[in-house]
Formats: structure tokens, C-alpha cells, sequence
């Protein structure tokens, strides 16, 4: 019997090849879209849980406010570490990870093997013992017992030594040049770890580089608390610590006392979080990898349930319209004695069947949009999650389900007509659903539409960033990275550096743009107040390299010998200061050893070194001959320029990595997230608008069959088929025409609202809600035209001799 | 004014040709009031849809007036249809959403004529046909003779040349069948050709002429009194 039945329904989707090839691939766009949620979601929601008891895992994380900003950081501090283990009762063991390198990486040299390494961390020798990341070679316990040890990845030591035994080998490290031997190999942290390392140094080795005070926090500092103990009792004992160190710390340095601080507003306070948390809940910033945000989460998921839904409501809308033809059959089976019962199951297999097929289709979808949807998520997954056997299951499990719910509408709105109506040709089929699936397709184009018009507003506010003068030039620019490894050949390198052809100038500076490094507490003199602003180094050509205008004095040079205690500021940091005669005034520096007095004599015009979602902060730059990094402005081809400094590197660098970037390419990647939230849009804004189209190509077949005598009876009369055409096609402008209305306001509401994100922003013209409404209409047009053309240039003989 | 010579139509599927008329030689002259009859699945209907300019003969030739109308694209059929030929049907096929007044009108819209004139000849034609009280109704409140005058009315609005009425009493009771016949030979004496197809030997008695189809040929034709031109 169900044999028979899946039999039938084959047969069916071959007699019918389009309209079953409709239903299917809508289907399948369903199902594949749920998939690929579920699996974000359930990577998402598997961070940090394969370490053994991770439920005990907590990290410190630190919520301050100075000089009336709020911070909510991940680092923490040296000690606190070892101070919560031995003074708080309840915190049992204790890991620190100290980022090595920054965003250029560590120098890693073994032979003539040598390249620069990110995500390089110097650890606690319990490392490997507290988290569950496997080791393949080495002794968990004792790898980063010793000073100079590292344990490297596998992918590390096949790049260093291929085949070789990595095992005792001596790599040398840094620019202190650690010569450090291979304790351990690991295969390194999964993918949905938020910790992601290529190599872990023993913490002696680093030991001396890290400043040991309470105020200095840079690291990251995980404890692992007896079950019984909670996170309030921790926090207490931290808050004790904190009082008892910290205020010690500051006295010395700002020079007021730790209760007077907090009178002032000031807080200083380090709180655990689950380790389980860092990923989607943390409210805490500067982790080592951008971390994940719950709403997305929910996010993704309401999207995913909401495509299904749709897709299946669109499944049910397509198979009632087409009841008419398959109501006469079940009239049919029901006068030769069909049980109801047995027509249900029979339409219910029906549909299992193409839910089924589009479950195929979906996974092959699936699969080959992988790597797509990776680069849109951010994520990494790999064909190996979808033969996950959890996978396939839920797979089976939805594609019955949907095939159920999808099913059971028509199954039992069908099976439940009068045979001798049926037979009669009384039947106003699905009439009375008519209007409920109008409001259908008026959601669907209004939701498309608004995805549209998103999109626009995204894409437009990304042209204006790329395109906004910054008050400088960020073009046409190389940012050589990390000179301090050339040692005492760095001004060489400058004035060698400037003799290549194509190189206009070159300046060092302590900082890379886009940001700044480096943000510091500064008081005017005589002011007994604290200001915060960000602060770098440069040498006398940075205002000519990066052409920025100087708005009053002048910028540092070599003319005037007192320059290296002398500042320029921006416009932001005067107006912060509250300066009336910038040129005549002192401020002090409170990041040197002992605070600097230091006096102003320039101001340079405000200019973005950030991004555009903020007004421009106030930024001190201070003088220094060298410095970490060579800006270089060139004209030409960028290529020879840089093979030149290459080559000059390869000369003065003693074998050391030489790295670099293109400003304009940094300050772009500023843009990343409007760039994936684009991207994100126009995938959305097509899915939906695709089954928007399919909830109309169903609603426009059901009403050019309910309309088809009234189509006949016109054209007997004389209409020609562009007025029937026209018929048919007006009543379905009008449903979008309705559906354009919300989705505009909100489109222009939420676009606004988004576009508060940015300090500078780009105006909406009308002509964004005009091209719209176009494409939402246009793309109506071609769905309805199929249906109404068939309609309209149809037989009129036929569709009247059947009445 | 009607001449159908050697005229053939074939319907085929993907497997089976179907032949619906074969040879077919008739002529209908200007005035005449002709019968078609015959058994169910004869052809009565595809010769009405064909002489109707609805459907193309498959071979053949098919003169309307002088015009040799069968290779007709259906946009020149449709051209010539609208104000040559009105059509009654034995279910009526009345636009449910539209009511009396505009069903009527329908045809006038299509040849363009303007609202006043259009107003006019609907209100004309809806006075002779005895339902002006009705114009603001819609099908489903009328009648089954009602509707039928209705469909009627629309038939002869745009004063066509030709009236073609598939049995157009099929669905009606005796009093309504008879009251519609006597419609039907009341214009053809005012002049307006009428081509009928019917089951009913009583109404056929009415036409000057009957042709008898059978299996898609003309077996007799039996004029039962030459018409006075």
C-alpha cells in the first residue's frame, strides 16, 4: 500500500514537473536554510565546552571607570592570579596567558626557516593540565615547566621541520631572540575554542617582559572554583584584594588615595565569568578573538524557523490552489468508496515524499553553499558536520515533520469535500482561505522589501565610509611593521628606505592606523582634574607623510632642540582640555615613570585615525626619533616598492621577518562588519524574496483557475490579452503596492536608526526606496506574468464548454 | 455570408488524433436562421466555435462575409469577433462580480465606445429585454430566464451580424426555453443572422433551415421553408 502511494506521488510530481519542481526547491530552500542555521547555532552554542569540568572554568575580568570612562575589559593583571589562589578560599588552580607579538606576530626563526607567528601566548606550566587541549607530544605536566620551552602545533612543526622530529629542537624566538626548545606538540585549539594558539611559551621564559604591578592588565587569567564555592564569594575576595593592592598602586601613580578615587566616581573592580560565557554572553571587551554575540544567535534562529515556515505555508498554498484538479479525484475515490481516513494518509505520504526529496536537495545544497556560508557566518565548518550522525537525524526528523505539517492542510481541507460537490463542479475552492493568503504574500514582499531597502541603506553608508576624505590620506601608504627587530639598523633603514624609486617619504611611529595603542591619562597644568586621550609617537615627517594640516603653531623639528619634551594636539584633545591658548600651555603625562611635563606647540586639524562610527577622540602625539613602525609613501607601483623594501630589509634584518600592510587595506577592514552585514542582507533580501515570489506564483495559479471562465467569457467578447494580462497582473500590484507601504516606513526608520551608529553618515535620497519599490514590483510582475499570460492567450473554447 | 468549404478539425493529443468535423460544406446566408443538430460528441460545438472565430480549423477554408478568415491569427479573431458576432450559452456565463448593467456593457468597453453612447445602448437593449429592473443586480440573484435574457442582451448590444447560441435553452425550464426562442426568432426577423445548436427538436422547428451532424460530417439538411430576403 504505501508502496502504491509513494508510487502515486512520483507519478505526480512527473506530470507535473513545474509546479512540483516549485514546491520542492522552495522546500529545500527552507529546509536548507534551517540547516544551516542549526548548524551556526550549535557551534555557536559548543564554545568552550569540550574542557574537561568546564563548568568550574571561570575568568577575571576587570570593570573600571577613569576620568569618566567605563571599561569593561578581559585582561587582568599579573598577580591577581596567584593572589586569588592563595587568598581566596574556593579558587583552586589558577592558568595565565600572556599575549606575545600583537597583531604583527612573534618572529620565529629556526634555520633559514623564519616567519612571523600570531597568536602566540606565554602560559602558566599548568596550561595543558587545566584546559583539555591535546597534547600529541610531550608531557602535559612538565612541557612548560623549564625557561625556553614551547609546545607548538602540529601544523607549526611541519612548516618548521617537516618531517623531522620536532621534539628538543631549538627555535628562536621574539626580539630578544629566546632561544626556545620544542617540550610538546599539540593539535591546537578547535574551532570553537575561544582561545586559538600556535604556540604556548613557558611563562619563565617571559617572565621579566611583564611589568608585575595591579595596575597593569594585559593578560588573561582563568581559575578554576570547587563547585561549592560561588561567584559571589570569589568576587568578595577579589574586591579585598583589589583594596588591599591595587589602591597602594594608585596612590603611587595618580597621586590620590583609593577611597578618594572611588569618591570621585572612580571604580576599579576585577569579577569572574564562566569561561563557557566569554563566547556569546561576555559584556567584557579585548578578548584575543572577536567573540559572538547571543542576539545574533536568536537572530539566526527566528530567521531559520521563520524561512521554514514560511517555505511550508507556501508548500500548503501551492497544493490547495491546485485542489481544483485534485478535488475532482477525491470525489471520485470517495463515490467509489474511499475512507476518508485513507485519502489523509495518502496525501499525507504525498507530501513526506517531496519533503523527503527536498531534504536531499537541501543537504546537497547544503554542502555546496558550505563554504560560502562560512565566509558570511565567520565560521569553519566542514562537510564532517553534516555526517554527523545528531545531523542526519535531526534531518530525518524535520524533513517527516515538515512533510507532516506541511501535508495536513491540504490533506484534510481536500478529503473533506462533498463527493457529489466535487463531482457537480460546485466547488469554490479555497475561497474562503483567499484573503488569509493575500495577507500572506503581503507579509512575505513587505519583509523582502524592507530586507531591500536595508541592503541599500547598508550599501550606501559602506560607499560613503570608502569614499569619505578622513583629513588625511590613508592611500598610497605601507606600513612596515615591527622595526625594532632591525635593532640598531632602523634609521638606516629610513634614510636607505627613502632612496627607492617610487618612495616619496618615510616616518616612523609608535602606532598603526586605523586606532591607536596606546590611551593615557593627561592633566593640564594647573588643572586638578584627569583627561583621557589617545597618545603616539611619531618623528618630524608624520604631518608631511600623512597630510595632515596643522591648524594653529607648528609640528616637531629638528630646528628646535627641546622639541623631544614638546606635544602637538588635535582639535578633539584642545576642546577636551579646555584650552583657550593651546600654544601657550603645558600638560603632563602620567604613563612615564615619573610624569612629564610636557608643553603644546602645534595643533593639528581633527582627523579620523579611528572609524567613522565615532567623533574624532582627543589624541596626543609625541616626538621619537625611531620608533615601531615605518610609514612609507610611495607613488607608482606599489609592487617594486615593496620588493625594494624587502630587499633593503633582507640587507639591514640579519634574517628577520619582514612584515607590512597597506594603510588603505587596514583602514578598509574597519568596515568588515557593515561589509558582512551587506552581505547578510542581500542573502536574506533574495531568500525571501524568492519565496515571496513562490507565495505569489501559488496565490496568482490559484486566482487565474478560480477567474478562468470570467478570463473566457471577456475574450469571447472581444478582449485582447494584454487587457487580461493586465487584468490579472493589477490585482497582485496592489497586494505589493500594500506590502510596500510598512515596508518602507520601516526601512526608512530602521535605516535611520542604524545610520545613529555613525558620527558620519550618508544621506537616504528617495531614490533608494524608489529602486525598491521597482525591484519588489518588477520581480511580481515577471512571477504573475507566467500565470496571467497562460491564462490570458488560452482557448476561450475550452475553458467555457466545461461549465 | 458564412461559407465553409472542405473543412476539417483534427484534435490531437500526444498519442491520438481525434477527427471532430470532417469535409464540412456549409453555407449560411445573410438573415437566416440555421439549426445545428445531432448526437452528444458530434461536433456541434467545435463547428459553433470554429464558425464563432474561436478556434481555428485544422484544414479547409472558411469564408466570413468576403473575408477568408481561417488562417486568422487569434488577434485578427478576436478583432473580427467583437463586433460581428454575439454569443449565447447554454450555462449563460455571466461575470458573478460584475452586475447586469456591466456584464451587458462588457462588449461596448471592448470596441471602445463611449460611456454615454455605452449607457445609452445597455439601457436600450436592457428595456427590450424586459430586465431594466434588474441592471443593479448581480447573476447570482436573478433567475435562470433572467440571466438567460441577460446573456442575451450582451449578445446584441454591440449589434452584431451574426447571433451563435449553444443551446441556449439546455438549462432553462419549458416557459423560459420558449420566451428565449421567441427572442431569438424575433431578432433573426429583424434581420440578424442566427446559428443554434440544440438537442431539442421543438426549438430547431423554429429555424428555417436544420443541419444534422453526424461523427463530424453533415448528414442532412432539411430547410423547412425558404426565408424571404
Amino acid at each position: 500500500m504505501l508502496r502504491n502511494y509513494i508510487l502515486v506521488a512520483l507519478r505526480n510530481i512527473r506530470k507535473q514537473k513545474f509546479f512540483a519542481f516549485i514546491n520542492i526547491a522552495g522546500l529545500a530552500i527552507g529546509i536548507s536554510v534551517c540547516l544551516l542555521v542549526y548548524l551556526y547555532v550549535t557551534d555557536e552554542l559548543s564554545y568552550d565546552r569540550f574542557h574537561r569540568g568546564y563548568g568550574n572554568i571561570y575568568r577575571i575580568g576587570l570593570h573600571g571607570r577613569l576620568a569618566g570612562q567605563e571599561i569593561y575589559t578581559s585582561n587582568s593583571s599579573l598577580p591577581v592570579g596567584p593572589a586569588a589562589v592563595s587568598d581566596i578560599p574556593g579558587v583552586e588552580e589558577m592558568v595565565r596567558l600572556f599575549p606575545i607579538g600583537g597583531s604583527t606576530g612573534v618572529a620565529f626563526r629556526y634555520e633559514d626557516h623564519v616567519f612571523s607567528e600570531p597568536r602566540v601566548f606565554g602560559a602558566d606550566s599548568n596550561f595543558f593540565s587545566f584546559f583539555s587541549f591535546e597534547l600529541l607530544r610531550g608531557d602535559a605536566r612538565t612541557a612548560l615547566k623549564e625557561v625556553n620551552s614551547v609546545v607548538i602545533t602540529e601544523a607549526l612543526a611541519r612548516k618548521y621541520f617537516g618531517s623531522d622530529d620536532p621534539i628538543g629542537k631549538i627555535i628562536t624566538i621574539g626580539n630578544d631572540k629566546w632561544p626556545c626548545k620544542v617540550t610538546g606538540v599539540t593539535r591546537g585549539a578547535p574551532a570553537n575554542s575561544h582561545i586559538q594558539f600556535n604556540a604556548i611559551i613557558s611563562f619563565a621564559t617571559i617572565e621579566k617582559t611583564y611589568w608585575p604591578g595591579w595596575t597593569g592588565n594585559s593578560i588573561y587569567t582563568y581559575l578554576r572554583k570547587n563547585p561549592q564555592t560561588s561567584v559571589e564569594q570569589i568576587n568578595a575576595g577579589l574586591a579585598e584584594l583589589v583594596r588591599k593592592h591595587v589602591g597602594k598602586e594608585l596612590e603611587e601613580g595618580l597621586g590620590i588615595n583609593f577611597d578618594e578615587f572611588l569618591k570621585q566616581g572612580g571604580i576599579y573592580s576585577y569579577m569572574v565569568y564562566p569561561m563557557a560565557d566569554s563566547h556569546l554572553y561576555s559584556q567584557f571587551r579585548d578578548d584575543m578573538e572577536p567573540s559572538g554575540d547571543i542576539s545574533h544567535v536568536y537572530i539566526f534562529s527566528a530567521i531559520g524557523l521563520f524561512v521554514l515556515l514560511i517555505a511550508c505555508i507556501n508548500f500548503m498554498n501551492l497544493s490547495t490552489a491546485r485542489s481544483v484538479g485534485r478535488a475532482k479525484e477525491v470525489g471520485l475515490r470517495k463515490t467509489f468508496g474511499s475512507v476518508r481516513s485513507q485519502m489523509i494518509f495518502r496525501f499525507l505520504a504525498e507530501s513526506v515524499v517531496y519533503s523527503l526529496l527536498a531534504m536531499m536537495l537541501a543537504l546537497i545544497a547544503t554542502y555546496l553553499v558550505l563554504p560560502w556560508f562560512n565566509e558570511l557566518a565567520g565560521k569553519s565548518l566542514t562537510f564532517w558536520h553534516l555526517l554527523r550522525f545528531s545531523f542526519l537525524g535531526i534531518s530525518l526528523v524535520l524533513a517527516l515533520l515538515v512533510g507532516i505539517i506541511a501535508g495536513s492542510y491540504p490533506a484534510f481541507y481536500l478529503t473533506s469535500f462533498e463527493a457529489v460537490n466535487v463531482l457537480k463542479g460546485k466547488l469554490q475552492a479555497g475561497a474562503k482561505s483567499k484573503g488569509i493568503r493575500s495577507a500572506l504574500v503581503v507579509l512575505q514582499f513587505a519583509v523582502s522589501a524592507f530586507l531591500i531597502v536595508a541592503t541599500l541603506v547598508v550599501y550606501r553608508q559602506l560607499e560613503y565610509m570608502q569614499d569619505k576624505d578622513l583629513g588625511m590620506d590613508q592611500h598610497q601608504v605601507i606600513q612596515v611593521r615591527n622595526t625594532r627587530r632591525l635593532g640598531g639598523n632602523q634609521k638606516a633603514f629610513r634614510q636607505e628606505a627613502e632612496k627607492i624609486t617610487g618612495v616619496e617619504l618615510a616616518s616612523f611611529t609608535s602606532n598603526v592606523l586605523p586606532g591607536v595603542n596606546n590611551t593615557t591619562v593627561f592633566r593640564v597644568r594647573g588643572v586638578n582634574q584627569d583627561f583621557l586621550a589617545g597618545k603616539y609617537y611619531a618623528d618630524y615627517n608624520h604631518v608631511q607623510l600623512m597630510k595632515l594640516k596643522m591648524k594653529a603653531g607648528r609640528f616637531f623639528s629638528p630646528e628646535f632642540a627641546t622639541d623631544s619634551s614638546a606635544v602637538v594636539l588635535n582639535e578633539a584633545a584642545v576642546k577636551e582640555f579646555g584650552l583657550e591658548n593651546p600654544l601657550e600651555a603645558y600638560i603632563i603625562d602620567f604613563n612615564d615613570e615619573v610624569p612629564d611635563t610636557l608643553r603644546v606647540v602645534g595643533v593639528v586639524s581633527d582627523f579620523n585615525f579611528e572609524s567613522l562610527k565615532t567623533h574624532v577622540r582627543p589624541l596626543v602625539i609625541r616626538l621619537a626619533d625611531v620608533s615601531h613602525n615605518l610609514l612609507v609613501r610611495y607613488s607608482g607601483n606599489p609592487q617594486t616598492v615593496v620588493s625594494g623594501l624587502e630587499e633593503l630589509w633582507r640587507r639591514l634584518g640579519e634574517g628577520e621577518p619582514f612584515s607590512y600592510t597597506f594603510m588603505d587595506q587596514d583602514f578598509d577592514e574597519l568596515f568588515r562588519a557593515e561589509l558582512r552585514m551587506r552581505n547578510i542582507f542581500l542573502v536574506l533580501a533574495g531568500i525571501t524574496l524568492f519565496i515571496a515570489c513562490m507565495g505569489l506564483f501559488a496565490l496568482a495559479s490559484f486566482t487565474t483557475e478560480q477567474r478562468t471562465k470570467e478570463i473566457g467569457i471577456r475574450k469571447v467578447l472581444g478582449a485582447p490579452v494584454y487587457t487580461l494580462a493586465l487584468l490579472l497582473t493589477r490585482e497582485f500590484t496592489v497586494l505589493v503596492g500594500v506590502a510596500l507601504v510598512p515596508a518602507l516606513l520601516m526601512g526608512w526608520y530602521f535605516g535611520r536608526q542604524w545610520l545613529q551608529n555613525f558620527t558620519y553618515r550618508t544621506a537616504i535620497g528617495a531614490e533608494v526606496y524608489l529602486v525598491a519599490s521597482l525591484l519588489a514590483l518588477v520581480i511580481a510582475w515577471v512571477t504573475v506574468s507566467y500565470q496571467a499570460l497562460k491564462a490570458a492567450r488560452a482557448n476561450p473554447a475550452h475553458s467555457l464548454r466545461y461549465e | 455570408m458564412l461559407r465553409l468549404k472542405n473543412l476539417d478539425k483534427v484534435f490531437t493529443t500526444e498519442e491520438v488524433e481525434t477527427t471532430a468535423l470532417s469535409k464540412i460544406n456549409l453555407e449560411i446566408n445573410e438573415g437566416e436562421f440555421v439549426a445545428i443538430m445531432g448526437p452528444s460528441g458530434c461536433g456541434k460545438s467545435t463547428l459553433l466555435n470554429i464558425i464563432g472565430l474561436l478556434d481555428s480549423p485544422t484544414s479547409g477554408e472558411y469564408y466570413f462575409g468576403e473575408q477568408e478568415v481561417s488562417r486568422f491569427t487569434e488577434r485578427q479573431r478576436a478583432q473580427l469577433r467583437k463586433g460581428s458576432i454575439g454569443f449565447v450559452f447554454q450555462s449563460f456565463n455571466l461575470i458573478d462580480e460584475l452586475t447586469v448593467f456591466e456584464n451587458v456593457e462588457l462588449p461596448l468597453l471592448y470596441l471602445k465606445i463611449p460611456a454615454a453612447e455605452r449607457r445609452q445602448r445597455v439601457e436600450e437593449v436592457l428595456e427590450r429585454m424586459n430586465i431594466m429592473h434588474r441592471r443593479n443586480h448581480f447573476p447570482q440573484q436573478l433567475s435562470g430566464g433572467q440571466q438567460q435574457r441577460v446573456a442575451i442582451s450582451r449578445a446584441i448590444v454591440a449589434k452584431p451580424r451574426v447571433i451563435l447560441a449553444d443551446e441556449p435553452t439546455g438549462n432553462l425550464d419549458s416557459a423560459n426555453g420558449e420566451e428565449v426562442i421567441k427572442l431569438l426568432t424575433q431578432l433573426n426577423q429583424e434581420g440578424t443572422t442566427v446559428v443554434m445548436v440544440t438537442h431539442s427538436p421543438y426549438d430547431a422547428s423554429h429555424a428555417h433551415r436544420i443541419v444534422n451532424l453526424f461523427d463530424g460530417k453533415i448528414v442532412t439538411e432539411n430547410v423547412k421553408e425558404r426565408f424571404h430576403v
